[in-house]
């Protein structure tokens, strides 16, 4: 999956796994950025009593990279804190919720917002901003669209949601965990059986997401709304994170947990897949624990990737270009750790400087493609606003990692070589979940009920 | 036990009392059985306070409290700590 359960250590703490991150120019708000980041993974929509929620005790932060060098010079922070207003029910919701006010919703979160900027300088931009309950089945949340509208708070020309969403990310678990079947193509695998039509894992699957929108500028080195895509200041390098104080003391009955210390980072995510199929296992709880800017520790992973070692395997005789290209993978170091520098893709770039780094990286002088005319594939398929320039909650990223992998975009820095026949059609033949057209984009999370 | 009634089910009910009840987490206060000779007997910060000894024979040792974290090379303090826990 994109970041779900990616790592040892992190899939034992879904709060504060990071799952997705997506960032793009505001399709429907021209001048203003959405970045959306999403935690706590594959929630069945009726796991109750105690329904999903955010951690009390994680600090979930947002980090902006606009000077080249991969740190952080502004920094979205989020705090949530839990309200449970009868402590003598086992029920999340005393009756029907109509609203985030109602006291019906007995078990309530909250959040504040914090933008520090590099140096230190912290500013809280909002305290309390109500979150919406999960969404547990049309006796309890009727009205879910509504109770989601209510917790869309504007702050100055800044606006924020964080509650529960169906998950977007789309791809064939089942499969591709079974030795990387597709199973469009799992008539060509080595272990053959026929070929099928591929499956949404997520398809009904929620997540927790903070979502923000802010004014382009607000993201830029010089605080000023781009407008040159050719300008390395119209670039900006976007990653998430998830950190816990460093100890947790249970002290028994009659007292709450205590957590001290500073906080330590235990989930970072920028570019889709990257923790997830990239790294090795034994390199993936650092990972998780590291600094973008630290991430030509982990260059082999990049240089020499172990899918794209593993294809000509399962798939014998389909990947033949593929096996036989043994250089170093620059193409996917400039897709995922550096961004495509100008003179690559004609009239585009999304380059950050020479520091590798998985960053999502987004141009932000280049226009928000209409919904109607936004191409899944991003870049690939011509939209120079999708993945990897940013990600948006309609980008198939799957395929299109899985395409570069297999050597698609090698002869943009070497033109000697000639992609496979297939690895265009390479596809695991999930199809995408519903998404919608104004944010946070991501759909009403599925309803509790319904699934059973 | 929670009282429920039919009429706080359905859409419409009147508002059903519920107290606001805001979970606090009340620190731990440390206490000392005596007194050691370095202590100047200032009164001692509100709140707990976590000793990580990571390796008492360097004395490496830090100190959360709250978010903050003080690192300190104290060989002495380290082995006084390991050695309270020594069987």
């Amino acid at each position: 999956m994109s970041s779900h359960r990616e790592a040892p250590e992190i899939s034992k703490d879904p709060v504060a796994d990071s799952s997705d991150l997506y960032a793009f120019v505001s399709p429907d708000k021209p001048g203003y950025a959405t970045i959306i980041a999403n935690y706590v993974p594959l929630q069945a929509p009726d796991g109750g009593p105690n329904f999903f929620e955010f951690g009390d005790d994680v600090l979930y932060e947002i980090h902006i990279s606009n000077r080249g060098d991969a740190q952080a010079d502004i920094t979205y922070g989020f705090r949530f804190h839990t309200v449970v207003f009868n402590k003598k029910t086992f029920l999340y919701n005393t009756g029907q919720i109509t609203s985030v006010f109602d006291p019906h919703f007995n078990r309530r979160q909250y959040y504040s917002v914090t933008r520090t900027t590099r140096g230190g300088n912290t500013v809280q931009l909002g305290a309390n901003l109500e979150v919406p309950p999960c969404n547990i089945g049309p006796r309890s949340t009727p009205n879910y669209e509504h109770l989601a509208a209510q917790c869309v708070h504007g702050i100055g020309n800044r606006t924020f949601f964080a509650g529960q969403r169906a998950d977007a990310f789309h791809v064939d678990l089942g499969a591709v965990f079974d030795l990387l079947d597709l199973r469009p193509f799992q008539n060509l695998h080595l272990i053959p059986t026929a070929a099928a039509t591929g499956v949404n894992s997520l398809a009904n699957l929620n997540v927790h997401s903070i979502a923000m929108r802010v004014p382009l500028s607000d993201l830029t080195v010089d605080g000023k709304t781009p407008t040159d895509p050719a300008s390395l200041k119209s670039v900006v390098g976007i990653w998430t994170t998830a950190s816990r104080q460093r100890t947790h003391v249970y002290e028994g009955p009659g007292a709450s947990a205590q957590n001290l210390g500073g906080w330590e980072q235990v989930s970072r995510l920028g570019n889709p897949l990257i923790n997830e199929v990239v790294i090795p296992m034994g390199s993936k709880d650092d990972w998780n624990h590291s600094k973008p800017s630290n991430d030509s520790d982990y260059a082999a992973s990049f240089l020499h990737p172990e899918v794209a070692g593993l294809l000509p395997v399962l798939y014998p005789g389909v990947f033949k270009n593929l096996a036989a290209y043994t250089k170093p993978r620059a193409d996917l170091v400039a897709i995922l750790g550096t961004g495509i520098p100008s003179g690559v893709v004609p009239g585009f770039q999304n380059y950050t400087g020479k520091v590798v780094a998985d960053m999502l990286r987004l141009n932000l002088a280049i226009p928000a493609t209409p919904f109607a005319k936004a191409s899944p594939a991003g870049l690939a398929g011509g939209d120079p606003a999708g993945f990897p320039n940013g990600r948006r909650v309609t980008d198939d990223v799957v395929t299109i990692e899985l395409r570069a992998i297999a050597g698609l975009l090698i002869p943009l820095v070497d033109k000697s070589f000639t992609p496979d026949a297939a690895t265009s059609a390479v596809d695991d033949g999930s199809t995408a979940t519903p998404t919608q057209q104004v944010f946070p984009y991501l759909n009403t999370p599925h309803d509790g009920y319904s699934a059973a | 036990m929670a009282e429920h009634t039919r009429r706080a089910f359905i859409r419409g009910a009147g508002v059903t009392a519920a107290a606001a009840t805001v979970a606090v987490m009340v620190p731990g206060v440390a206490t000392a059985a005596s007194q050691s000779p370095s202590d100047d007997g200032s009164p001692a910060p509100d709140g707990s306070v976590v000793a990580f000894v990571k390796d008492a024979k360097a004395g490496s040792i830090t100190v959360m409290r709250g978010e903050r974290e003080v690192h300190i090379t104290d060989k002495a303090l380290a082995r006084k700590l390991a050695k309270l826990t020594q069987l």
